[in-house]
């Protein structure tokens, strides 16, 4: 066997990690069924939802529109606001009602805003133009944000409003991979099979054979990540194969698989004109790039750290400690806000991303955040490997 | 093959483990005897690439260690003082594995497998869990794996740790024959790893090679220095706290002791033979007893 081969063989291919890949996939697809399922209310309510569903698809029908809207605030009286999800489930017109009045909210928002939206974070096109013209007014033309406000409103109007479609799978699926629960499930296990990388050596004492062999100073390093960058795919894909099959064996349908993005209920203001197939697409792509850059960090804290616990329990600590940070990140000034968006656990989440149109100012260009996290991520991972080489070169044993 | 050490020194905080060290080794056996915990480890980590010195410089045929980088550790066979392996890995694996981290292909690690098995005689056991073998057999093992590269420079430490009278004459043997056109740096505290089979002994202490000789020249410097005399039982204990015994053995009522001593001991001491645990007592007992 080459040294790559005993390389992937330590870290992938060994019964303890197959067993345990398997036994997430059985857990991933069973919670993909459920999580798809349960808000639903089961296959029949499903079925007697789409085809209400089926009945308005891609339109803006004003009758429905006034009598699903009656029956949502009939509903939220009746039952209150946060009781309606439990309700629905086993009504299906309801669950019709009030999907189709809250498409009608945000085909309103489309053009008007809401008025929860952050007063430095417009949204709507009319909204826009009256805030671009009140910059105008004032001469400011130039400035950042007159060009930021120009390139949402195009932004906008070249996506076209918000469709109407059962997108029940999409939205289910698109929130298992790209929401805070791709953290918990995915990049924990992936941080528990990764950190041995490098700490197994010391912990094993084998790192003395290995930094006095010929390829123990850097081609170990070039096989070591090879290694990790293929078991974080392979993880990464056990976990969208598997919530993917759960997902669509709860409801037996692709439905909805070729409509705007925009018609999922999370990415009713995504800033990208994309359809539901290829964000899906996106997505894989996404989790697989993130899966990488998680490995390469848990491989880059496995480098510094010589006891496996404590190299999975930083590496745990990091997505953690980012998560609990990013969830209070309003709390903090806008430049800390802006550096929180940055921090690992938000650039794993595409709903994060890709939700909203949120831009940075770099020198003046208006940059998408989703493009600027692309580009971190890469810099990052860089700077990274080189800084496990350099680990690895000056690495002794005491 | 010309190893030269040239002005090592390595620090661990404020401990000043090795100083100045400066030795030039050819192809032969070379053992570095001393106590534990006198920097004999630090050295050959350094030598095996695995340590970086605080000051000084190690040069291979002339070339030095940091520049030579890859090469360096080509040139070198290392057998560490601990043996570890993976849970999982047979002895094939094992040897298979650090054939891939010392660059031979797949045909040549065969092969040398084939060979260095047989002559550690580890054949029958090598499907076997690697952390299942006895404390020889890893041992043997970990021999077969510092030999894979056919290496220029072997360096072992504590090499025979573990195995039994039997596999430490054959461990020699194996080392003798291979030390033929190489150089062996072999690290021990124990007297006979060394004493048959090394073209010169390295005598380390407090971090600094003082004394480098044939086993020869050891013991003819050491002569009249050694001395073999009965005393009572009673005055034995007393005896022992002034004096450095290398071997008591019971003779009657009486206990019949070697002794080392630059001046006669006691009055019926007569001359002994000197051998090499003596030089290494008279090294590491009595003169430093004497000094501190």
């Amino acid at each position: 066997m080459s040294l790559f081969q005993f390389e992937l063989r330590k870290l992938l291919i060994n019964k303890k990690t197959i067993i345990m890949l398997f036994v997430l996939f059985i857990f991933y697809a069973v919670s993909g069924y459920l999580l798809c399922s349960f808000p639903l209310g089961g296959k029949t309510n499903y079925d007697a939802y789409s085809s209400l569903v089926d009945k308005q698809i891609k339109t803006n029908n004003p009758d429905q529109a006034a009598i699903s809207t009656a029956a949502y605030a009939d509903a939220k009286k009746k039952y209150g606001d946060s009781a309606i999800d439990d309700v629905e489930k086993v009504m299906p017109e309801l669950m019709f009602n009030v999907n189709y009045a809250q498409y009608i909210e945000h085909l309103d928002e489309y053009y008007n805003g809401s008025t929860k939206d952050a007063y430095n974070n417009p949204y709507g096109i009319n909204v826009l133009k009256s805030n671009i013209g009140k910059i105008e007014a004032n001469g400011d033309n130039m400035s950042f944000t007159h060009k930021k406000l120009e390139n949402q409103l195009s932004i906008e109007r070249s996506l076209g409003p918000p469709v109407y479609a059962n997108t029940a799978l999409w939205v289910s699926l698109f929130s298992t991979w790209g929401n805070v629960i791709v953290v918990i499930l995915l990049f924990m296990p992936l941080s528990y099979i990764i950190s041995p990388v490098f700490s197994i050596e010391a912990s094993t004492g084998m790192d003395n054979l290995i930094l006095s062999s010929i390829y123990g100073r850097r081609k170990i390093v070039t096989v070591k990540l090879a290694t990790v960058l293929i078991t974080s795919t392979i993880v990464v894909l056990n976990y969208i194969l598997a919530t993917f099959l759960g997902n669509f064996l709860s409801l037996g349908s692709f439905v909805g698989w070729d409509t705007a993005l925009r018609s999922v209920e999370t990415y009713v203001r995504a800033p990208i004109g994309v359809s539901v197939w290829q964000f899906a697409l996106i997505s894989v792509l996404w989790l697989v790039f993130s899966g990488g850059f998680l490995g390469i960090m848990f491989a880059f804290i496995s480098s510094k750290i010589n006891n496996l616990i404590a190299a999975f329990g930083v590496g745990i600590s990091v997505i953690f400690g980012s998560l609990l940070l990013a969830d209070y990140a309003e709390l903090f000034p806008e430049v800390f806000k802006n550096i929180c968006k940055f921090l690992p656990s938000d650039l794993i989440q595409l709903s994060k991303l890709f939700s909203t149109y949120y831009v940075f100012n770099i020198f003046g260009m208006v940059i998408p955040y989703y493009a600027l996290a692309l580009v971190f991520i890469v810099i990052i991972t860089g700077s990274m490997i080189l800084a496990i080489y350099h680990f690895q070169k000056k690495r002794t044993v005491a | 093959m010309e190893l030269t050490i040239e002005g090592i020194s390595k620090n661990f905080k404020d401990k000043n483990v090795l100083k100045e060290i400066n030795i030039k080794l050819e192809n032969g056996v070379y053992g570095l005897l001393g106590p534990n915990g006198v920097g004999k480890t630090t050295l050959i980590r350094i030598l095996a690439d695995i340590l970086e010195p605080s000051k000084g410089n190690v040069f291979i045929d002339g070339e030095n260690k940091r520049t030579c980088g890859d090469e360096y550790r080509s040139k070198i066979g290392y057998l560490p003082q601990e043996i570890s392996f993976y849970s999982d890995f047979t002895g094939l694996d094992y040897l298979q594995y650090v054939s891939a981290l010392k660059g031979l292909s797949k045909n040549q690690a065969k092969n040398k497998i084939d060979e260095l098995v047989q002559s550690v005689g580890l054949q029958d056991d090598l499907k076997r869990k690697a952390i299942t073998y006895s404390g020889g057999m890893k041992r043997r093992l970990g021999i077969a794996q510092a030999l894979l590269n056919e290496p220029k420079v072997l360096i072992l430490d504590e090499p025979t740790a573990g195995l039994d009278p039997y596999e430490c004459i054959k461990f020699r043997n194996i080392i003798s024959a291979f030390s033929k056109d190489r150089l062996v740096l072999l690290s021990t505290h124990i007297v006979s790893d060394v004493d048959c089979i090394a073209k010169q002994i390295m005598m380390m202490e407090n971090g600094k090679i003082d004394r480098k000789a044939t086993a020869e020249e050891y013991i003819k410097s050491m002569e009249g220095c050694v001395w073999i005399c009965e005393l009572p039982m009673d005055k034995l204990v007393e005896f022992q706290k002034k004096a450095v015994i290398s071997n008591v053995i019971p003779k009657g009522n009486k206990m019949e002791i070697r002794v080392i001593d630059e001046k006669k001991p006691i009055s019926n001491a007569v001359p002994a033979i000197p051998n090499m645990e003596d030089v290494y007592l008279y090294v590491f007992n009595y003169l430093s007893g004497r000094d501190a």
